[in-house]
């Protein structure tokens, strides 16, 4: 009876506390991967190339290098940031400084009659007995067709102007460069609204740390807004701070950038990267929205769920209010960061004067140093580690699954928050492609870590069972070229001994970069063979 | 004649004297491109320092061999792109195609997308509105796709019509298991010969509203 008992105790606990074990299904995995990373699905020429996980792996590589990655990246990115714009805050942009009105010439509407498509000036003027056909700015595979006084003032590809397309219902959903429909209204709007999606898509498109999205003097353009700044005509620049070098380096612009493409600006303290562009500054009326916004996307981290339900009358101050302060001690400081910006619509006025705070016990000004308190908080890369994880798994960590989200976040940091890899490491996990699906409800969630701790670049963990023949063996020709029985100055490296027992003097000398030579510094991380040698000797377990 | 060869020779010597310059001139304009492209790396280069590191394969195995105690959510497509990325996987691109992604836009929001400020984001699950919504537009896609797609395969050939079809919408392997347990259904729904595309719509809706296609 005992034993009974004692055998059905250790199967409930087993049961309890097991892990998934759930049937590997390769391709389970590459449908999900090739919809989430290329919003495709897999042909089966591609289902029957992958044969092993290794083939898996190199299927989720070629899907994190294809060209359709961009729109994946930007799509996971306006998501994440959720910023979007009101049609109408086009119109708050627009310049009455040449004539008071607001409505310029430059405007052209353009439809498709009679198998053409033709642009006129929105007011009927300059009609013309004669149109031409010109290549438009947006789409070269077709001609439209125009006066020549529309030429003569909008350029021969009409990039100076304003275009209405007649039907603007047709327009919203067309990516630039796809089609012979554009209109300026719904484009730019558009690219303002996902331009820190845009910032953060080029710059792990360019391979830079993703720590970079908060980078002061970084932004990117496309298409629209290259024809936004081609209209000083329409649009006031001073409202929309548009740094001189942006607008010259636009002026010098030859290609149109089909895609979002970085462009570095001068240093100014109110520049935060994705934290200070128009688009995501005017969603919010108040810089407490921004600063919740910053909180919640950028460190996962929650203010409250729900408001008081009857809020005091005279507060006072909400720092010190009990009730209030909880949230308000931390909000209220972050928020005098975006202090320079003014609020709704007076956020295109002059920049306002700046305001010192604090923010997890850093202190600075403006967004450059709030962007450099994010970055140097590991808080950020964990909070980008569970965003991604969200989005591949479709769920939230588990709180079974904190060394899960640890492991995960030291890759990151260790491969200097490189995103891409990020997404390889997820959706190369055993759980990624599984058979099973759950209903993506987390019984116990995991917490987001307490903000306060500087990121540290850890050395990788060993995997274990290296061994000499298997891991070593085949990398010491990199040493034996020199380091062999017939070179007697050197001590030779050819044998399994001679490499034991001198392990412990060989693995300062090759993480320095001193050995082999050639070497222009300690060898990285996915930077080839002689990283892989060093780090197989360090994690070589001798016998 | 003379002044003929005089001519030539001077529109000659002209060539010799300007070609230098002309050849000059044109690998200045490429090297002031390539400058550019240079010139505007060193300066990203410059101010966001290095490059993200590649992959870590011990770490990778490490990663790998921690587990996860809880499967992957079913995900339900973005309904914002889903029957977008349909259309412009299965159809050529063109001002057809564009004017169709402007019809279809107007049932994104039905579909569970986000409003146009994304201060909402786009539903992760379906609900009867967002199913009526995908029943009635499958109608209007199918019809698109069967007319204007450029089909390797012959209208009569029903069984790789049917095959085709269901792959490319409901992107299972048709090697899967998956995939062989509903291909007599799926074949059910096309007449025997079929002599158009068109006949294929019945099985192009029920796709559509297939789980496999619904969820990830």
């Amino acid at each position: 009876m005992k034993n009974i008992l004692l055998t059905l105790f250790l199967i409930t606990t087993a049961l309890l506390t097991q892990d998934i074990k759930a049937k590997e299904n390769i391709p389970m995995g590459m449908r999900r991967g090739s919809y989430l990373l290329n919003f495709t699905f897999p042909t089966d020429e591609e289902y029957s190339k992958v044969k092993s996980k290794d083939d898996y792996y190199q299927y989720i590589r070629s899907l994190l290098d294809s060209d359709k990655i961009y729109d994946s990246l930007l799509r996971y990115h306006v998501r994440l940031l959720g910023i979007g714009l009101n049609q109408d805050v086009i119109k708050e942009l627009y310049s009455d400084s040449i004539d008071g009105k607001s409505s310029k010439i430059a405007k052209l509407k353009c439809s498709q009659t009679q198998g053409k498509i033709q642009c006129d000036w929105v007011d009927n003027t300059g009609t013309c007995s004669q149109k031409q056909p010109t290549v438009p700015f947006w789409y070269e595979k077709v001609s439209v067709w125009v006066c020549p006084s529309v030429t003569s003032i909008c350029g021969s590809d009409l990039k100076k102007c304003f275009i209405q397309w007649s039907n603007p219902l047709e327009a919203k959903e067309i990516e630039f460069g796809a089609s012979e429909i554009y209109d300026s209204q719904v484009a730019i709007i558009r690219s303002l609204s996902r331009q820190a999606a845009g910032i953060a898509t080029a710059l792990i498109q360019e391979n830079y740390p993703y720590t970079q999205i908060l980078h002061p003097q970084v932004t990117a353009i496309d298409a629209p807004i290259v024809n936004l700044i081609h209209q000083p005509h329409h649009f006031d620049f001073e409202k929309l701070h548009i740094p001189n070098e942006l607008k010259s380096q636009v002026e010098k612009e030859e290609d149109i950038p089909l895609k979002f493409k970085l462009v570095i600006m001068d240093q100014r303290p109110e520049q935060g990267g994705i934290l200070s562009t128009i688009g995501g500054l005017r969603r919010f009326e108040k810089n407490r929205s921004r600063a919740n916004w910053i909180y919640n996307k950028l460190l996962c981290r929650k203010f409250t769920d729900s408001l008081p339900v009857v809020f005091p009358q005279d507060p006072g101050n909400l720092q010190t209010t009990p009730g209030c302060m909880g949230c308000h001690a931390t909000l209220d400081p972050l928020s005098y960061f975006f202090s320079t910006w003014g609020e709704g619509a007076n956020l295109y006025g002059d920049n306002q004067s700046t305001r010192d705070s604090t923010f997890i016990g850093k202190t600075g000004q403006g967004l450059t140093d709030l962007s450099q308190i994010i970055k140097d908080e590991e808080g950020f890369a964990t909070c980008t580690v569970q965003n991604v994880w969200e989005w591949m798994m479709g769920r939230g960590f588990e709180l079974k699954e904190a060394s899960l989200r640890d492991i995960l976040k030291d890759y990151f940091i260790s491969t200097r928050y490189n995103f891409k890899e990020l997404i390889y490491a997820i959706a190369t996990h055993p759980n990624f492609f599984v058979d099973e699906r759950s209903d993506g409800l987390v019984g116990q969630p995991l917490e987001s870590p307490a903000l306060g701790k500087v990121p540290t670049q850890t050395l990788a963990p060993c995997p274990t069972g290296i061994t000499f023949s298997k891991d070593i063996q085949s990398k010491i020709t990199l040493c034996t070229a020199c380091h062999n029985s017939s070179q007697s100055a050197r001590q030779p490296l050819e044998t399994e001994a001679q490499w034991r027992d001198l392990r412990s003097t060989i693995i300062p000398i090759m993480s320095s970069g001193s050995m082999p030579p050639g070497q222009l510094g300690p060898p990285v991380a996915g930077s080839g063979s002689v990283f892989d040698l060093k780090e197989a000797v360090r994690c070589w377990n001798v016998p | 004649m003379r002044i003929t060869q005089y001519c030539l020779n001077f529109k000659t010597q002209m060539i010799i004297l300007f070609l230098p310059l002309l050849i000059n001139n044109c690998s200045k304009s490429v090297k002031t491109q390539n400058q550019k492209t240079v010139t505007s790396q060193q300066k990203s280069k410059d101010v966001l320092g290095d490059k993200a590191l590649g992959a870590q394969d011990f770490y990778l195995q490490q990663i790998r061999s921690t587990s996860a105690s809880l499967a992957p959510a079913l995900i339900r497509p973005d309904p914002d792109l889903v029957m977008k990325n349909l259309l412009k996987s299965m159809t050529p691109n063109n001002l057809k195609l564009s004017k169709q992604l402007g019809v279809i836009e107007k049932y994104r929001l039905l579909l569970g997308g986000a409003p146009e400020d994304l201060s909402t984001l786009p539903q992760f699950n379906y609900d009867s509105t967002s199913l009526i919504t995908i029943q009635s537009l499958s109608s209007t896609v199918c019809s698109y796709i069967l007319s204007n797609s450029l089909f390797t395969w012959s209208a009569k050939d029903s069984q790789a019509g049917v095959s085709y079809l269901a792959q490319r919408i409901t992107g299972l392997s048709s090697n899967s298991g998956e995939f062989h347990e509903n291909i007599s259904s799926w074949q059910a729904l096309v007449p025997t010969t079929p002599n158009s595309y068109s006949e294929y719509s019945n099985l192009c809706m029920t796709l559509m509203m297939d789980p496999y296609t619904l969820y990830l």
